[in-house]
């Protein structure tokens, strides 16, 4: 669907128009929480809270920047908050096995079934890789996650991320010299 | 560059994210140095594999849920329907917190020094040292001048 038309039909108070945004972007939306919490239900809880903010804000958007931008944006802060409030949990009841289980056990896209030698090493790799990347500073890691997966530009992430171009690259940068350093002895475990 | 400083650039040369003189120095680098091109390979097979994968498909109950969320909160007020949801959020497992905080109240209650009643039975002290005083108690010698003990301890002195 043309974004340009969706816009046109929020303008006018198309009924259906909230609806084709959401079919448009429900897997955009829910792959990006998906990857930052590593886990289907609170990527779900997330992503509903995502749409909701759009559907209360909808009229004030400026459409100055493409909508699935607008929701990345509201994605991301929504699941950082989320994980924030989800460590403050595990700490207040005393549940600190799971502080760092998500890294072992994430639900994160692209985990084949079990089956053959070749996709238990490949989900291995996976698992190391992503353990990795779970491990940077979030604005680190947010960057390398919207580049590498959801295959955004610069620009646009500094636009998701709020921030300059230039900081994006620097960030993206630091990541994959921090991801080197850690891979490398990681793959001597498999 | 050394082989460190070399390995660290690694992803960002598989990338293809260096400038050319750096990217330049490293192809050379690799080229010449065996370890640094095994460190490369290993690399390339871990980043490389764990590429784009495809998307998860959410749930098809999500625009169910959602909808029914937007029609609550049409019927409620905003500040109930949030209370609500963060009531909902609340841990399950509130209790080994909860006994913690017990504890340290119980802690510092028990380790605080109980000012007042120290000050009564300080108050007690002084009032019978100053009955005491007022008796003159307090002022007489360890031994009184011609008293036997006072004869038993020049007898001994002199003995000495």
């Amino acid at each position: 669907m043309n974004e340009d038309d969706l816009i046109e039909r929020i303008r006018a108070d198309d009924p259906r128009a909230f609806k084709d945004l959401f079919d448009s972007n429900v897997s955009l939306v829910y792959n990006v929480c998906l990857r930052m919490l590593g886990n289907r239900q609170d990527a779900e809880d997330v992503t509903q809270e995502v749409f909701f903010e759009a559907y209360k804000s909808l009229k004030r958007f400026r459409f100055e920047s493409k909508l699935s931008t607008w929701l990345y944006r509201i994605a991301v802060n929504r699941s950082l908050n989320h994980q924030r409030k989800r460590k403050l949990e595990r700490w207040l009841s005393f549940d600190f096995d799971s502080l760092d289980r998500s890294d072992k056990d994430s639900d994160a896209p692209g985990m084949p079934e079990n089956g053959p030698d070749g996709a238990m090493e490949k989900k291995d790799t996976e698992r190391i890789v992503r353990a990795a990347i779970n491990s940077l500073p979030d604005q680190q890691r947010l960057a390398l996650l919207l580049h590498r997966y959801e295959g955004l530009s610069y620009e646009e992430i500094a636009k998701v991320m709020g921030v300059t171009v230039a900081s994006v690259e620097s960030r993206l940068h630091r990541a994959k010299q921090a991801l080197a350093k850690k891979l490398l002895p990681l793959k001597k475990e498999l | 560059m050394i082989h460190e400083e070399i390995q660290k650039q690694l992803l960002l040369y598989l990338d293809g994210e260096l400038p050319d003189e750096e990217m330049r120095q490293i192809r050379e680098h690799l080229s010449a140095c065996a370890v640094c091109a095994q460190r490369r390979d290993e690399l390339a097979s871990l980043w490389q594999s764990e590429r784009r994968s495809e998307k998860v498909k959410p749930s098809p109950f999500l625009w169910t849920r959602l909808q029914a969320r937007i029609k609550e909160s049409a019927q409620t007020p905003a500040f109930v329907s949030d209370l609500r949801r963060s009531m909902q959020r609340i841990p399950l497992r509130p209790f080994p917190a909860l006994a913690l905080i017990a504890a340290i109240v119980v802690g510092i209650y028990i380790g605080t020094p109980r000012e007042p009643q120290r000050n009564a039975s300080s108050q007690v002290v002084s009032q019978s040292v100053g009955s005491v005083d007022e008796l003159g108690l307090d002022q007489f010698d360890v031994i009184p001048p011609g008293a036997l003990g006072s004869t038993l301890v020049k007898i001994s002195k002199t003995q000495k």
